[in-house]
């Protein structure tokens, strides 16, 4: 009877100490494995993260080339086709000319100089928009808004309510976005209305933009796209949100951001 | 069960660990240049577990008292200390200094006490032993629990503490009883303490393996 004691309890001793051991080693098999995997979820979500803003930047690149290869052609085939025909002029000013002559071709070389002026003011206004700078966010929009409005091609509603102005920066970006997707509705769309709404909300600005166009199409290519590209890597670079609506009517995007960074 | 756990394998097992325990020592002075101020905390650890067996072995053998266990009294304290080194650091998340610091003013004081006035030098200071495991489980547990919060996850296989940490609770918790009960409670030389001492030794091998892996392993920067 003693002896039958003796051996349960030298068992139980073993017993609990193997379920000990087996017990913890248990526990760190668990977090080697439990480890591993969040490893890998961290490893792939870097992955993306990375080839996302891979995507940014070339899409940056892309968009800074289109945008020197804009200027270049503008250079080329405006200003330097005006200057040309301006020289040409020149080369006819002639004392010797009868001076009514003289001073029909002094006229028409000066207008050419006029023009050529306002070429390189568009252009110039193109690369740095004045009006943002010396006027602000809403009036540098309700500039491009009217000027769409009076080619009568397509109707945009702006509402706003922007109390604090955001910074210099921001205010670009939004103004830059703004005309992204201007841009985009009037070349892809085929819309007769735009609709563009944007606020402060607290410490943030939200933009609400739409239009009746045939939205996006299966081959709408609504990631890769330059257009959005560029809407994305602004939004990002504002540490903003952006919401592509998808199943409705036309186009729809809302965008936010903070006003400052 | 006696086939197993008699004599011979105690004999057998205790010379494998007497030799087996210095190996992560070896290994820690060939790599000593690249090791990280944890991983030498750990070649400090084995090197005082190696002193630690040898010295109650050459007391045993030739000192004229062959009582040796005033050498468990003395150990017992400065592992304490120099594992409260790494946990101190590595819980630096989930528990402040001055929680370390009255960790280790108490454990010290009762291991003082527990030697002087409760067990005394000529006892296993197995009460000792008892808090000192209980209290290494809780930071075992701790530290795996620190790995559950860290929003930035790294290969666990390449960090020295992990396998240190591993090895540290798989043996406390897995010998914790021994010292709870059998040294405490059964008479020497039963079948029962032969199978604890056997155990004991076998979760050692373990315990240093893991010393070993940790001195190995090249952290991740």
């Amino acid at each position: 009877m003693g002896e039958t004691h003796s051996i349960s309890a030298e068992q139980l001793l073993i017993g609990s100490m193997l379920g000990m051991f087996i017990l913890s080693l248990s526990i760190v098999v668990f977090f080697v494995v439990y480890q591993r995997r969040l490893l890998r979820q961290q490893q792939a979500h870097q992955q993306k993260e990375a080839d996302y803003q891979q995507q940014l930047l070339r899409a940056n690149f892309q968009s800074q080339e289109k945008e020197r290869n804009r200027i270049g052609k503008d250079l080329h085939d405006e200003v330097g086709a005006l200057l040309t025909t301006t020289k040409l002029y020149f080369q006819h000013l002639d004392q010797k000319n009868d001076p009514n002559r003289f001073s029909e071709i002094k006229g028409k070389a000066f207008n050419m100089l006029e023009e050529t002026m306002n070429t390189v003011r568009r252009v110039s206004h193109d690369l740095r928009p004045v009006v943002l700078e010396r006027l602000g966010l809403v009036e540098a929009i309700l500039n491009v808004v009217d000027k769409i409005n009076a080619s009568g091609q397509v109707r945009i509603d702006f509402t706003h309510s922007i109390p604090v102005e955001p910074d210099a920066e921001y205010a670009l970006n939004w103004y830059r976005i703004i005309q992204e997707l201007i841009n985009n509705t009037l070349k892809h769309a085929g819309a007769s209305v735009i609709t563009i709404d944007l606020r402060t909300v607290l410490n943030e600005m939200i933009l609400n933009y739409s239009d009746n166009g045939k939205g996006l199409t299966a081959e709408s290519n609504t990631k890769s796209g330059l257009g959005i590209q560029n809407i994305r890597s602004r939004i990002s670079l504002m540490q903003g949100e952006l919401d592509l609506k998808e199943n409705v009517q036309g186009f729809e995007i809302v965008l936010k951001s903070k006003l400052k960074p | 069960m006696t086939d197993f756990f008699n004599n011979s394998t105690r004999e057998l097992i205790v010379n494998i660990y007497a030799w087996y325990v210095f190996v992560p020592v070896l290994a820690g002075v060939i790599f000593w240049t690249r090791l990280s101020s944890t991983q030498r905390l750990i070649l400090y650890i084995s090197l005082l577990s190696g002193v630690n067996h040898l010295t109650a072995n050459l007391v045993m053998k030739y000192a004229d008292d062959s009582n040796n266990t005033w050498v468990a009294h003395a150990y017992v304290p400065i592992l304490f200390w120099l594992m409260w080194r790494i946990y101190k650091e590595e819980l630096r998340g989930i528990f402040s200094k001055r929680f370390f610091e009255i960790i280790l003013g108490i454990s010290l004081l009762f291991f003082l006490g527990n030697s002087l006035f409760i067990q005394g030098f000529r006892v296993l200071p197995t009460n000792g032993i008892f808090l000192l495991s209980g209290i290494f489980m809780f930071w075992g547990f701790s530290y795996f629990y620190s790995l559950l919060r860290q929003t930035q996850f790294r290969s666990l296989e390449k960090e020295p503490v992990f396998w240190f940490n591993a090895g540290v609770l798989m043996y406390y918790s897995s010998t914790i009883i021994i010292f709870l009960l059998v040294f405490n409670l059964l008479a020497p030389e039963t079948e029962a303490t032969y199978i604890a001492t056997i155990l004991n030794a076998f979760f050692n091998l373990v315990l240093v393996t893991t010393y070993l892996i940790s001195i190995w392993v090249k952290p991740t920067q």
